[in-house]
């Protein structure tokens, strides 16, 4: 799952998702309600979720959803690699006090970003 | 010796014409440059001595028919503010002449026992001792004067009561209290009642550590404005009592100045911060949409799809740049302005 409030990246975000083999039907959210609605409905299910999450968003920040998830006891079942514009080495410091954070991707991101993703020892076992 | 070019001038009052003669002679003997000017009267002395002549030395004998005694020896010294007087007597009056130099008088001299050696030593004496006293007192006044005249405002209070003893003009024109409604007050009185808590934490800080102290305080004008001083103090006797120099600069000008930079400081941090999120955001997407259009590049997107987007995002990028400009443009319209009342120097 992917959330951005900007739909252009979400556009080559998905994409991308699709070229990498990281996912075939990814979901999108725009907003970090929208993206906290359907991860709760995923988990139900127990199945975990792939989140790649925007900080700078509207309303809602990326830290906030961090935190909800927190909250719900879900950061087991939830990884999440944090995209961001943002080139601040405070926000790469903050990034790395969540558990369930296993990835900091810098935009403008490429298909090889992606690439490497998939080898990222906590989650490389789903795509064998 | 310092005598003037004209030599010695000095003014003998003597109404005995046998007494004047006698010491006439003695002078002569022993000065070689020296006019004598001879009163019988306190009335003739009195215009003598208003007059433009500059007298080395005044010999005044304390019986004269117009004028005697303690009154006598009070009128010449008021005549006389810079020459020596020297008080010429017999044996009765000698209980009287010691009494004579607690009023300002240089030195008395028993008629009876007076040689030309005597008269000579003790006018030189007194000359010298009048220089010299002379010289002090103008060295009081000057140091005097910068107090008074210093351009900072400056005072000093008493360390136990915490009264001024004394400001000086700048202060007054500074805090807007006169002199005497000063003296009425303890430094207290100048800080706003909320700061008297921080005046008695660094009045207890100077008990412990002794002598200079410096820092910043609020300080309370007269009109109720309150404004921000850096403090500088010593410890001074005063009048025999223990207490304190102050030397206060108005730094508020300066310190408003300094909030202000801070203040632009801040709307800088924030352009940063909207270059490194806002700018980002579009270019980072144009630099991802440039990849998709690379043939290299296994992609089934549409070509004019991603122009579009491309496009919109090259567009969002200007406004935003637009938008960083004008807000810097603001920070030096406000620069120009300055904070209310700096004047730049």
């Amino acid at each position: 799952m992917m959330v951005d409030d900007d739909e252009i990246f979400v556009y080559l975000q998905n994409i991308f998702l699709k070229k990498s083999g990281i996912a075939s039907k990814p979901i999108s959210a725009f907003s970090g309600s929208e993206a906290l609605k359907k991860i709760k409905s995923i988990s139900e299910n127990n199945v975990n979720v792939l989140l790649f999450l925007d900080i700078n968003m509207p309303d809602m920040s990326g830290w906030d959803v961090l935190d909800k998830i927190n909250d719900w006891s879900l950061t087991e079942k939830v990884y999440v690699i944090i995209i961001s514009s943002s080139i601040n080495t405070e926000d790469k410091q903050r990034a790395s006090t969540y558990n369930n954070v296993i990835y900091f991707l810098e935009k403008p991101v490429r298909k090889e970003d992606f690439m490497e993703v998939k080898y990222l020892k906590e989650i490389s076992g789903y795509f064998s | 010796m310092h005598i003037g070019s004209a030599g010695m001038q000095i003014l003998v009052i003597e109404d005995n014409p046998g007494d004047f003669v006698l010491i006439e002679d003695f002078l002569k003997e022993e000065i070689d440059h020296v006019t004598i000017h001879h009163s019988t009267t306190f009335a003739e002395a009195k215009n003598r001595l208003n007059s433009d002549t500059i007298y080395s030395a005044v010999l005044l004998d304390l019986t004269l028919p117009d004028n005697n005694g303690e009154k006598l020896v009070q009128d010449i010294l008021n005549l006389t503010p810079h020459a020596p007087v020297i008080v010429l007597t017999g044996y009765t009056d000698k209980e009287f002449s010691v009494k004579t130099l607690s009023l300002g008088v240089s030195d008395y001299l028993l008629k009876d026992d007076l040689n030309a050696t005597q008269l000579f030593k003790s006018i030189y004496y007194s000359i010298e001792r009048n220089r010299i006293n002379q010289k002090l007192r103008e060295s009081e006044e000057k140091y005097r004067h910068i107090f008074d005249f210093n351009p900072l405002p400056m005072w000093v209070y008493d360390f136990s009561t915490l009264k001024f003893l004394n400001v000086n003009k700048a202060a007054v024109k500074n805090y807007g209290y006169t002199k005497k409604e000063f003296l009425g007050m303890t430094i207290k009185d100048i800080r706003p009642p909320e700061d008297v808590d921080q005046l008695d934490n660094s009045i207890e800080g100077i008990k412990s550590s002794g002598a200079f102290n410096q820092g910043v305080f609020r300080h309370r004008k007269k009109n109720g404005e309150v404004f921000e001083v850096d403090i500088q103090s010593d410890g001074i006797e005063f009048d025999g009592r223990k207490a304190r120099l102050v030397l206060a600069s108005d730094i508020s000008k300066q310190m408003e100045y300094i909030r202000a930079i801070e203040k632009q400081n801040l709307i800088m941090r924030d352009i940063a911060w909207t270059q490194s999120h806002v700018v980002r955001a579009p270019l980072a997407r144009i630099l991802g949409l440039i990849n998709l259009l690379n043939p290299d590049y296994d992609t089934d997107s549409d070509p004019s799809e991603i122009i579009s987007h491309i496009s919109y995002s090259a567009h969002e990028l200007d406004r935003i740049v637009r938008d960083i400009v004008r807000k810097t443009e603001n920070i030096d319209i406000e620069f120009k302005n300055g904070p209310s009342g700096y004047d730049g120097r």
